[in-house]
């Protein structure tokens, strides 16, 4: 009797075994190339729609299989704690190969070993000149990241219900106050954008946004923040649940006016998914803008295929074809090298709404880490 | 091998998996709720005082209140079903059970939104104001008619079943003295299937104190949460286990009030 | 041909009010999704949507949305399999044989249903970490696992309990051993539980969502994760069109079995 349960379990094993064949990606003979993209989910699309197929196509024998995170911060903490795990288990090839995160977890990637500084080997390193390329949050990240683009912070508005839009914080407060609910933002546990409007805020009641952003860090200037995020609190306005929460609110008019990305609005514009009328104000003193980083986990399997993939996104012409010309986003690497290659339309429609003298004074960063950290605490306690 | 033997090296390998993958996490849980920066402490328990008090009550109260109503609705239309019966409505209120609770957020959220499905189909005969709309999304309201509309299948499931077993003479003794539909249920079928009511109960609320996707898609951003998603919160975007372990020790204490409940009633009844 | 009594026909409409308010109370959030999943445009403030069309279906069936739909199937079907496989013979002794602890035993496999999991599992995924698991297939079909073995067990043992046993204790004195009665006397009468469990526990896998969020990212994305994961991002159509294949299996499981299962072994879908 034996043999007839012998023969059910070979029976299960051999079916096992043939799914798992026939499972795609499982018995792929070629070289995956995995790329891991935090964000919401027009960052993943973009590489799986866009950068994968043209990267399969120049080389020959390579798939790409990019893969998201999750949306916001909690996505690159995913990826964080997916190397962390398999440096912590002494695995010799980690399974992650290009990496698209925060600046947020920079510290902790370049301080636990697992990101390779590898950016001064590739050919692009050298067009690249941003200060945040060298510099997230007040720690120094020079080598370990190449900026895939950057972003901004900025108002966006539905000019049929906002006549005339503020252009300094003193005017949003009053527009606030005669707009009951009509202004929405995602507090700071939904996302970015409201993080940013919560210390634009800050920069602005506190006027110190030099100490915030470039240091050293002194604890005792925080002593003037929970008035003002008590004065935040108390306007009333319509809190959201996330960046894309905002967005849809502007969108469907429930709301008016609120903080977004840039890199956002103009996604949903390009896709039909947002009203064409609504537009975008950068207010003085200003809000933070960040951009997404391009790391290479250090020992990553295929670790000259992803810094040649890095190579390939920031090049100038990918940087102008498709980060400027296809999403209308701000590139990655100097504007001098992508903006030629850039159509008039599409360089009007760039700086349409921002021009860029607006943007370099009121574009500001985010502050040092260790305030970021303490910023969050402090408006959950107010 | 003696059937003693066996039947443990039988049960060994599915109570491995649970008692290291459900099992020791709890422990772990337990474990880390006390450590603050690698040392014991109660730190993460005064944080939860001081921040989520609230969020632990809203909790309690949306998951009580919906427990209300889920049991009052489902005793009456059962009682109706029972006694008068309808076979459409009784299959339609077996829906929900095959619908997922990520659906359920969903389907709620795109409903009740300020501007969504309802609000704009009301609109239409003039019974409100787009300019101005009331939102029942986004608040501890959306939160409970989710939940009511997931587990009232359930209940009515669980309800019919212990009200078919009334015996037909209780109610036609009722019915002999004038009972009416309402009396017929409230003084016979409703004292009747009581015990079944209590554990039913009790599975519903753990299941309301626990439910995570349901808030995360139709609760809104403003404080109160329920507590899966402070807990959620505290992980992704703190990337605090202290104090999300000391919130979901929380949530286990309130859990186990309602398992020992729940084990006290099955000791009496075999399983 | 006698004229109703207007009693009858006041009763007959309230009836039909009564069903018809009730498929409302049902269907509004569901045809919500139907709506969504077939609009192209709408913006605010137009109360319904300015175009219509299969713009969104034929977009996420060749994206994302087949990846996400095909993995979550495979992993159901990996979850089913070798949760029945451990549990049968578990079930089986526990009807027929005083195992040792029963009802503790029976109890352990309830305590993830018990307990909120969303705290547990968070400790759990660290622990697929340290035995490479997490973000894996296995991780997921493990984590699954542990939510899915309560169903089999549960159900197939108390479909043995129902099997006399003097109908195998027949077969023993015919000479057939103990696993050839098990096989061809009990398996066979037990089948209606079987295909319950079955379904039961696909249903569960299928719809998982909690776990597979966090030991599964980023890597292992099923239907459930991939819907949440649109529907905050406000992708409000292809959310809806996800939602909608999600419900697909349970309700044709519904209108295709709902009169051959007992109203214990529906009472059970109501976790998922």
């Amino acid at each position: 009797m034996m043999r007839k349960s012998t023969t059910f379990t070979t029976t299960v094993a051999t079916l096992l075994v043939t799914l798992a064949l026939a499972w795609p990606g499982l018995s792929a003979a070629q070289t995956t190339l995995n790329v891991v993209t935090a964000g919401d989910t027009n960052m993943h699309d973009l590489q799986r729609t866009v950068f994968a197929p043209e990267f399969e196509k120049r080389n020959p024998g390579v798939k790409v299989n990019a893969v998201g995170s999750g949306p916001g911060e909690a996505g690159s903490r995913v990826i964080v704690n997916k190397v962390k795990s398999q440096k912590d288990a002494g695995v010799a090839k980690w399974d992650v190969d290009v990496a698209v995160v925060h600046q947020i977890v920079m510290p902790e990637l370049i301080q636990q070993k697992l990101v390779a500084r590898y950016a001064p080997e590739i050919g692009t390193w050298k067009l690249m000149t941003a200060p945040d390329g060298r510099n997230a949050l007040g720690f120094d990240v020079e080598g370990y990241v190449m900026p895939m683009f950057h972003s901004q912070v900025v108002l966006a508005y539905n000019p049929e219900m906002v006549k005339a839009p503020p252009s300094t914080f003193e005017e949003l407060v009053a527009w606030i106050k005669s707009n009951p609910k009509k202004f929405g933002y995602n507090g700071v546990k939904g996302g970015m954008s409201g993080v940013a409007f919560t210390t634009g805020w800050l920069y602005w009641k506190t006027g110190q946004y030099e100490k915030f952003a470039r240091g050293p860090y002194d604890k005792s200037i925080e002593a003037a923040w929970p008035a003002a995020i008590k004065e935040l609190k108390s306007l009333p306005v319509t809190l959201t649940t996330g960046n894309n929460d905002t967005l849809d609110r502007i969108n469907r008019g429930e709301i008016a006016m609120g903080p977004v990305w840039v890199d956002m609005l103009i996604d949903l514009k390009n896709q039909g998914r947002m009203d064409p009328k609504i537009r975008m104000k950068l207010i003085a003193p200003g809000f933070p803008g960040q951009p997404m980083y391009l790391v290479v986990p250090q020992n990553a399997a295929n670790g000259s295929l992803a810094r040649k993939y890095v190579e390939f996104i920031t090049s100038p012409e990918i940087q102008a074809r498709v980060i400027v010309e296809r999403n209308g986003w701000y590139p990655g690497i100097d504007g001098q090298h992508v903006l030629t290659h850039v159509s008039d339309k599409a360089k009007a429609l760039l700086f349409q709404d921002v021009p860029p003298d607006a943007l370099t004074r009121h574009g500001l960063s985010f502050p040092l880490s260790p305030y970021f950290k303490d910023l969050m605490t402090a408006y959950e306690e107010n | 091998m003696t059937p003693r033997l066996l039947s443990l090296a039988v049960a060994a390998p599915p109570l491995a998996i649970v008692v290291w993958l459900f099992f020791l996490p709890f422990l772990s849980s337990a474990h880390l709720s006390f450590i603050r920066d690698g040392e014991w402490s109660l730190r993460n328990y005064a944080l939860v005082w001081r921040l989520y008090k609230l969020d632990v009550l809203y909790t309690l109260g949306v998951s009580l209140l919906s427990l209300v109503l889920v049991i009052g609705i489902a005793a009456l239309v059962c009682g109706y079903l029972r006694l008068v019966g309808h076979r459409v409505v009784e299959f339609l209120f077996k829906v929900p059970l095959f619908v997922p609770f990520v659906v359920v957020g969903h389907g709620m959220r795109v409903l009740l939104a300020p501007r969504g499905t309802l609000n704009s189909a009301l609109a239409q005969v003039g019974l409100i104001d787009l300019g101005d709309p009331p939102s029942i999304a986004f608040t501890w309201a959306g939160i409970v008619i989710a939940l009511v509309w997931k587990n009232l299948a359930l209940a009515v499931l669980l309800v019919l079943g212990a009200y078919r077993a009334v015996d037909e003479a209780y109610l036609e003794a009722a019915r002999n003295l004038g009972a009416s539909t309402f009396r017929q249920i409230k003084d016979v079928l409703l004292p009747m299937a009581a015990p079944s009511l209590v554990v039913a109960s009790a599975f519903m609320f753990t299941s309301m104190l626990a439910s995570f996707s349901i808030p995360l898609m139709i609760g809104g951003g403003e404080p109160p949460q329920m507590l899966m998603v402070d807990v959620y919160y505290r992980i992704n975007y703190q990337d605090d286990l202290g104090t999300a372990n000391a919130l979901g020790m929380v949530s286990y204490l309130f859990a186990m009030g309602v398992a020992g409940y729940y084990l006290r009633t099955i000791t009496v009844r075999p399983v | 041909m006698p004229r109703p009594h207007p009693g009858t026909l006041i009763r007959a409409t309230l009836r039909m009010a009564a069903g018809v308010f009730v498929a409302f109370i049902i269907f509004a959030p569901l045809s919500s999704l139907v709506i969504w999943s077939f609009t192209r445009k709408w913006f605010w403030p137009h109360p319904f949507p300015q175009e219509l069309g299969l713009f969104y279906w034929r977009k996420v069936l060749e994206g994302d949305l087949f990846r996400a739909l095909q993995s979550g199937f495979f992993i159901a079907v990996i979850v089913t399999v070798l949760t029945l496989l451990l549990t049968i013979p578990l079930a089986y002794l526990l009807a027929r044989y005083p195992v040792p602890f029963k009802a503790a035993i029976l109890l352990v496999f309830l305590l993830p249903h018990a307990f909120p999991q969303l705290p547990v599992f968070v400790n759990a995924t660290t622990l697929l970490y340290r035995a490479h698991l997490a973000a894996s297939v296995s991780g997921v079909v493990l984590i699954h696992m542990v939510g899915a073995l309560v169903y089999a067990v549960w159900t197939m043992t108390a479909v043995f309990r129902s099997i006399p046993a003097s109908l195998e204790e027949a077969a023993w004195n015919l000479g057939a051993s103990r696993v050839k009665a098990f096989f061809t006397v009990a398996m066979p009468l037990a089948t209606p539980g079987l295909i319950a469990s079955t379904l039961l526990v696909f249903l569960y896998s299928f719809d998982e969502f909690t776990g597979t969020l966090l030991v599964g990212s980023p890597f292992v994305l099923t239907l459930p994760v991939y819907m949440y994961r649109t529907s905050v991002g406000y992708e409000l159509q292809v959310a809806s069109i996800a939602a909608l294949i999600l419900m697909v299996p349970g309700l044709l499981l519904l209108v295709v079995l709902e009169r051959y299962l007992k109203s214990e072994y529906l009472s059970m879908f109501g976790r998922i």
